[in-house]
């Protein structure tokens, strides 16, 4: 047996001790010097801590780059929600409205990670100017946990030190700590800080619906009629922490006709509550709307105003871009209209 | 808590051998910072489920001990029959009535009940101790050792399957007895091989294979897709396991203690009972003790051999998941084992290379029934392997594969590692020590993917 022949001492003990230490001594020593230099060079653009690096990021996941883009004091006001939302272009509203837009929209996202974002921006905007929200379906959940719909890094906005800090010992940290320290140096663009990113941009429009889709809303909503929205209970939360003059404009995104639940059916009457919840909630304040263009018009019976079921082209975007304006700039809310063309 | 994770590896193991070596003179300290150490780690999971493991080891040792007062064998009995029947409850109850509705054609109710982690390895154990007790071949151990023996957290979830008198005689050992630091040196070297096989290789696999698994669930596959996934899981499952074993040993020699050999590279194997004598060493040995040689073994006959040899492979299929294709994987190694036993009866051996490439075409079919999760999707998967859609398509991340291919063949088994002299030098130590620093790194990236032998 293996340790009879070691008590034996084949090979001295001290040999092996020197084997263990040395071990040892690279791996927490290397180890702990890494980790120094992630959260000195801070890859992530948190501000938690000191740095030296310069202000931004090169990094195209929103995931993660909102972290930055989300505590810039160059902007203090802010479009939230997922893809549905990532085509309103902040710096057309910037220049329609006059106040600083940032895009804080995270693709494949639900209400717990757009709330997690939109804590993040108010956390670091002493007086945010105007607020938006494109709230999908997602939001009309009946699911109290409110689950992350993907993959999202809610430790990198956690207001817990701890666990921001016992995330950022890995390659990924290490990589993006690298390309920060390129920026800085000059070798590396940073990214766009206005978050904005048009999925329109290099692709071909194909979107051609031979066959309806139907049916994609329904699952979020229930076959009997459930009046319960949990997640914008959880909203309310987090827009009381909004000073009482910013604007708040809700959008219900359109998306293609087909994928709307039967008209009367009990998916559509849960559908029409939620949106009446959603607006409810902006109804009272100044400058402060809610836009629904999620129905059955000729602008969403058009597919050449769709770059697939579920993504509008940048016409329609400009469309609700100025109707948000609008309703900045303390004009009635009306109903949202698109061009059918 | 995983081996592999941050967590694990970074605070919990450290603390757990600085408390034991802090107190490493005193044999009831020691025991009880193994003991607390291991019902953190496996609490970690679920603590509800520690009422389980402690209550089964607790009946178990009760029940020897009154077996023992009352000079009778049925406590011994009823301790079998209670880790059974909590087996069979928690893992098997939901398969026995899914498979009763079928036969019945009658719609039943399902239990749902959460799968306790490690309750197959647990509950062997126990079992193994009081069939040993039946056959006074065990000693009634004291509360502490006994308990200790099952609930050793490097081998607590997924093994190697320990038997008594393999561990229970070491806890009396002193740590700190020559070679202490040839054990900690050689557990960290363990460690680290097994930390790497996980997260840089076997992980990368299941990337592979598991979405070419899902799609074959409802589509046929190219030739070369059936062929990766096949190939793909194969090597993934021996990298899996035999990391788990590799850093199981490992942390058991940081500790001072020695567990037993696992896999002996078994993908080297020229035939099939070799292949069983390499792999999952310590599951084999338990079927044979405990299962085939009751059942009558090769000694008595070709129709007892048949039919322990049947039983036994179709049980230990069972053993590994509720599930029909686990039971047709055992069966069909049971099939190949009775071939391969005819043949050598027949005293004409095959050449090596042709015995090697027959085995390994026989264990890789047999991993497809294991792997795959209904039996459509293994014919699907066998169907696409022999040609069914055509011979398009070729072998994805053949790079990957032929990586794990050498590793599998290449890398010494964790007891080849032990009994070799090792080449003890700065350099040797620095590249150890930067590859488990590459590992910790790389783990930190998302949530570590659990060893597949967790779900057994």
């Amino acid at each position: 047996m293996a340790d009879r022949t070691w008590q034996k001492g084949s090979i001295a003990d001290a040999d092996w001790r020197r084997f263990v230490t040395t071990f040892l001594a690279i791996l927490l020593v290397g180890l702990a010097l890494l980790y120094a230099l992630i959260i000195a060079i801070d890859p992530y653009d948190t501000g938690r801590y000191p740095t030296p690096m310069p202000p931004g990021v090169s990094d195209e996941n929103q995931q993660t780059a909102s972290a930055s883009n989300g505590r810039n004091p160059a902007f203090d006001a802010a479009v939230f929600g997922n893809s549905h939302g990532m085509l309103l272009s902040p710096t057309r509203l910037t220049n329609i409205t006059g106040l600083p837009f940032v895009q804080m929209t995270s693709p494949g996202s639900g209400p717990r990670e757009q709330m997690i974002l939109m804590r993040w921006f108010i956390r670091h905007h002493a007086h945010v100017k105007a607020f938006v929200l494109a709230a999908d379906q997602t939001w009309c959940t009946h699911d109290s946990a409110i689950p992350m719909l993907y993959q999202f890094p809610p430790w990198l906005y956690a207001d817990n030190e701890f666990e921001y800090l016992a995330h950022m010992l890995n390659t990924r940290s290490l990589t993006a700590a690298y390309r920060r320290v390129l920026v800085a140096l000059g070798f590396v663009k940073p990214t766009n800080p206005d978050g904005y990113w048009d999925y329109e941009a290099g692709r071909a429009w194909n979107f051609r619906p031979e066959t309806p889709k139907g049916g994609t809303l329904a699952p979020i909503l229930s076959d009997s009629i459930d009046r319960s929205f949990p997640a914008l209970t959880a909203l309310d939360e987090v827009l009381a922490k909004l000073p009482a003059d910013t604007p708040i404009v809700v959008v219900m995104p359109p998306q293609f006709y087909t994928l709307l639940p039967r008209a009367g059916s009990p998916a559509a009457v849960e559908l029409a509550a939620c949106k009446a919840e959603l607006a409810a909630r902006v109804e009272a304040r100044a400058r402060s709307g809610f836009l629904d263009y999620l129905n059955d018009t000729p602008a969403t019976r058009n597919p050449e105003n769709f770059m697939d079921w579920e993504h509008y082209r940048a016409n329609i975007a400009r469309q609700i871009e100025a109707d948000i304006a609008a309703i900045i700039a303390g004009e009635r809310p009306r109903p949202a209209r698109l061009p059918a063309h | 808590m995983l081996f592999q994770s941050q967590g694990f590896t970074l605070i919990f193991l450290p603390l757990a051998v600085l408390s034991y070596y802090a107190v490493a003179r005193s044999l009831v300290a020691r025991q009880c910072v193994l003991i607390v150490a291991s019902l953190v780690f496996y609490g970690w999971w679920d603590a509800r489920f520690i009422v389980l493991l402690v209550g089964q080891i607790g009946a178990s040792w009760l029940l020897a001990l009154l077996a023992q007062r009352t000079r009778n064998q049925w406590p011994l009995y009823a301790g079998i029959l209670i880790n059974l029947g909590s087996l069979a409850t928690f893992k098997y109850l939901d398969f026995l009535l899914a498979s009763m509705q079928t036969l019945i054609g009658v719609e039943l109710p399902r239990a749902h009940i959460l799968l306790p982690i490690g309750i197959s390895f647990f509950s062997f154990q126990l079992i193994s101790y009081l069939v040993d007790r039946l056959r006074d071949d065990a000693p009634l151990y004291p509360f502490r050792p006994f308990a200790l023996f099952v609930l050793l957290f490097p081998h607590l979830i997924a093994g190697p399957i320990v038997r008594h008198n393999e561990l229970v005689p070491q806890f009396a050992l002193d740590p700190l007895r020559p070679g202490s630091w040839q054990r900690i040196g050689t557990g960290l070297v363990l460690f680290t091989i097994g930390f790497a096989k996980k997260v840089l290789v076997a992980d990368k696999l299941a990337g592979l294979a598991d979405p070419l698994f899902a799609r074959a669930g409802h589509e046929w596959l190219s030739f070369g897709d059936a062929w990766t996934a096949a190939l793909a899981f194969s090597f993934q499952l021996f990298l899996d396991f035999s990391a788990y074993t590799e850093m199981a040993i490992g942390i058991a020699l940081l500790f001072g203690l020695f567990l037993p050999e696992n896999f002996r590279r078994p993908y080297l194997s020229t035939n099939l009972r070799e292949f069983w004598r390499r792999w999952h060493i310590s599951l084999s040995n338990f079927i044979r003790d405990y299962l085939y040689i009751p059942l009558g073994g090769s000694r008595n006959g070709p129709v007892v051999y048949v039919f322990a040899t049947l039983v036994s492979m179709a049980i230990c299929g069972l053993w590994h998941g509720a599930g029909w294709t686990y039971v047709a994987w055992g069966v069909w190694h049971g099939i190949g084992l009775i071939a391969c036993h005819a043949w050598q009866a027949l005293r004409r051996p095959m050449p090596a290379a042709a015995g090697w490439a027959v085995t390994m075409v026989f264990v890789l079919i047999g991993w497809v029934l294991f792997r795959a999760a209904d039996f459509t999707t293994a014919t699907t998967m066998l169907a696409s392997m022999v040609g069914a859609t055509g011979w398009t398509g070729s072998l994805r991340d053949v790079g990957l594969l032929l990586v794990a291919a050498v590793i599998s063949a290449l890398v010494p088994s964790a007891y080849e590692i032990i009994e070799r002299r090792p080449i003890l030098n700065p350099a040797v130590a620095t590249a150890f020590a930067v590859l488990a620093g590459f590992c910790v790194l790389e783990v930190g990236r998302g949530p570590p993917l659990t060893f597949i032998y967790f779900r057994f």
